[in-house]
């Protein structure tokens, strides 16, 4: 039975990881394009459709963790994955202005790459059992040009955005009401980018500890 | 009696060890290493009995009370202990005054002083009932909570890490200014008169319930005991494990129905799933020591912490 379970197990994580794998594809291949052909300010409107629904796939990772079908701890996998859908559905897709900014275009190409050699990876350990070592390489590389890069365009489009969140106050609850409750989306981003500042060397510190315990072991893994 | 001290990765800490006397306790040990390496203050020791290489099982530690000739096998006249360093450490009553402080005198900031306007908001403000009380019952809470603090409570530790200060006070003073925002605040709106004199009504009997708890806590353990746990009887807990916890966390729940904000019930929620863990790990560690076997009582089935639920 339980061979059975497994094998189901096999079959959704590799359909799952290489699905989404396409869609970063989509991305990465129509940002370029659009740069090449129109400029930046069109990257957005061209990536959108396959960003919005690449990104909030993601989602599913949380729940993978939660029922137990792989081994990320959730306390990593759900500040990421938060940190990516309030980008994408609560600053790019919220506010048309900024929808053309040229930061845009090195955000979405450096977590297109990301996510490519991210779910290929995984993809492959789930259909070969091992990924070879070229993408272990590059899964834990990779990330020391990236995430600095994606990261910076993430801070900088949340600032671009805070202008328009104050003006037309949206995501914002006011009193009075009878819950005696108020929610300010512009302060509440602005808490964001503060927890970015301690955040950044946390998640990269972590980062760099992982590629020395991957890329230390014998590459038979 | 020569005790040697190693480090948890084998290494002597004390070269050539220590000489005490045969009749020396524990605490005697942790002078001594304190003597001879002044930064380590015994109540950042921690003193195991070494473990076999691979063993699975829990390393004995070593309590301060004890003669450490009980820790010796057999005839021995010579031990080896095992050393941890726990780190900067900081009094259970100290810790504890500090984070209960902040709330005791964050809140009735936002009730005395003209904070609104900074906020945005000129002009008078018009206080409720409902607030002044609110502010009456909050610092009450917190005055009882530092008095218990000084007065009641037998700590199992004596000491916490440093680190916990900032991390609790963090806690308590956060949210003692996010709930205090909102109660006071120049365009709150009362709930009716009867929903206030409940929620108020309950939440007093809940605090006085929770202080006869503490209360039954105490005489559990002696004054000059080393902690240990024994098992609670009487009252609620003839119910409930934990209904110290219960009490407190009915206590808010009575705060937040007078009061009625979102800020109230999301501390409400968050505090009620910290003292659930805590209730968890203590009603675990009663039915693991008092397991009916070689003449230790067994202990009764009781709910954790909030019947019906757990």
């Amino acid at each position: 039975m339980t061979g059975v379970l497994s094998l189901l197990r096999r079959f959704y994580l590799v359909a799952y990881n290489w699905i989404v794998f396409a869609g970063w594809v989509q991305v990465l291949i129509l940002a370029l394009k659009t740069l090449k052909e129109s400029g930046h300010e069109h990257v957005y409107s061209n990536v959108e459709k396959p960003l919005l629904w690449a990104q909030s796939a993601a989602f599913l990772e949380i729940l993978h963790g939660i029922v137990g079908l792989v081994r990320s701890p959730i306390s990593a996998t759900l500040p990421q994955i938060s940190s990516r859908l309030y980008l994408v559905w609560g600053i790019l897709y919220s506010f048309p202005e900024v929808q053309t900014h040229p930061l845009i275009s090195s955000l979405v190409i450096s977590w297109s790459i990301t996510e490519i050699i991210r779910y290929s990876f995984f993809g492959t350990k789930e259909v070969f059992g091992s990924a070879p070592s070229w993408l272990l390489w590059l899964r834990y590389s990779t990330f020391l040009v990236l995430y600095p890069t994606g990261i910076s365009s993430e801070i900088g489009m949340i600032y671009n955005a805070l202008p328009f969140m104050k003006e037309s106050g949206l995501y914002s609850v006011r009193m009075p009401n009878k819950w005696n409750f108020s929610f300010d989306y512009y302060y509440g981003s602005i808490v964001v980018l503060a927890i970015y500042v301690p955040g950044i060397p946390h998640l990269y510190g972590y980062m760099l500890g992982q590629r020395k315990k991957a890329l230390m072991k014998p590459k038979k893994e | 009696m020569k005790v040697t001290v190693t480090t948890r990765s084998g290494r002597e800490l004390i070269n050539g060890g220590l000489v005490l006397d045969s009749s020396a306790t524990v605490a005697d040990l942790q002078e001594a290493i304190h003597q001879r390496i002044k930064k380590y203050h015994p109540s950042r020791q921690r003193l195991t009995l070494p473990l076999q290489p691979g063993s699975k099982e829990k390393p004995v530690v070593l309590q301060s009370k004890k003669v450490l000739k009980e820790y010796t096998s057999g005839n021995s006249d010579t031990l080896t202990v095992v050393f941890k360093d726990l780190g900067s450490q900081v009094s259970y009553r100290t810790l504890f005054f500090f984070e209960y402080l902040g709330p005791l005198i964050l809140y009735p900031v936002f009730y005395y002083f003209p904070v609104y306007q900074y906020f945005g908001y000129k002009g008078e403000r018009v206080i409720h009932p409902v607030q002044t009380y609110a502010m009456y019952y909050w610092c009450f809470h917190y005055f009882k909570r530092i008095m218990e603090t000084f007065f009641v409570h037998r700590f199992s530790h004596a000491t916490s890490p440093l680190s916990n200060v900032f991390r609790n006070c963090a806690y308590y003073w956060t949210f003692g200014c996010y709930i205090a925002y909102f109660v006071n605040h120049p365009l709150y709106t009362p709930v009716n008169d009867l929903q206030m004199k409940i929620g108020f009504g309950f939440g007093l009997i809940m605090q006085v319930a929770n202080m006869y708890c503490h209360i039954i806590l105490r005489n559990l353990r002696s004054p000059s005991g080393n902690g240990g746990y024994q098992i609670p009887r009487g009252f609620l807990f003839n119910i409930v494990s934990c209904a110290n916890y219960t009490t407190e966390i009915y206590q808010w729940l009575g705060f937040n129905i007078a009061t009625q904000t979102v800020a109230g019930y999301i501390f409400l929620v968050v505090a009620a799933s910290i003292m659930t863990n805590w209730a968890l790990a203590k009603h675990r560690r009663l039915r693991r020591l008092f397991d009916g076997k070689e003449g230790r009582p067994k202990y009764p089935r009781r709910w954790v912490i909030l019947p019906p639920f757990l």
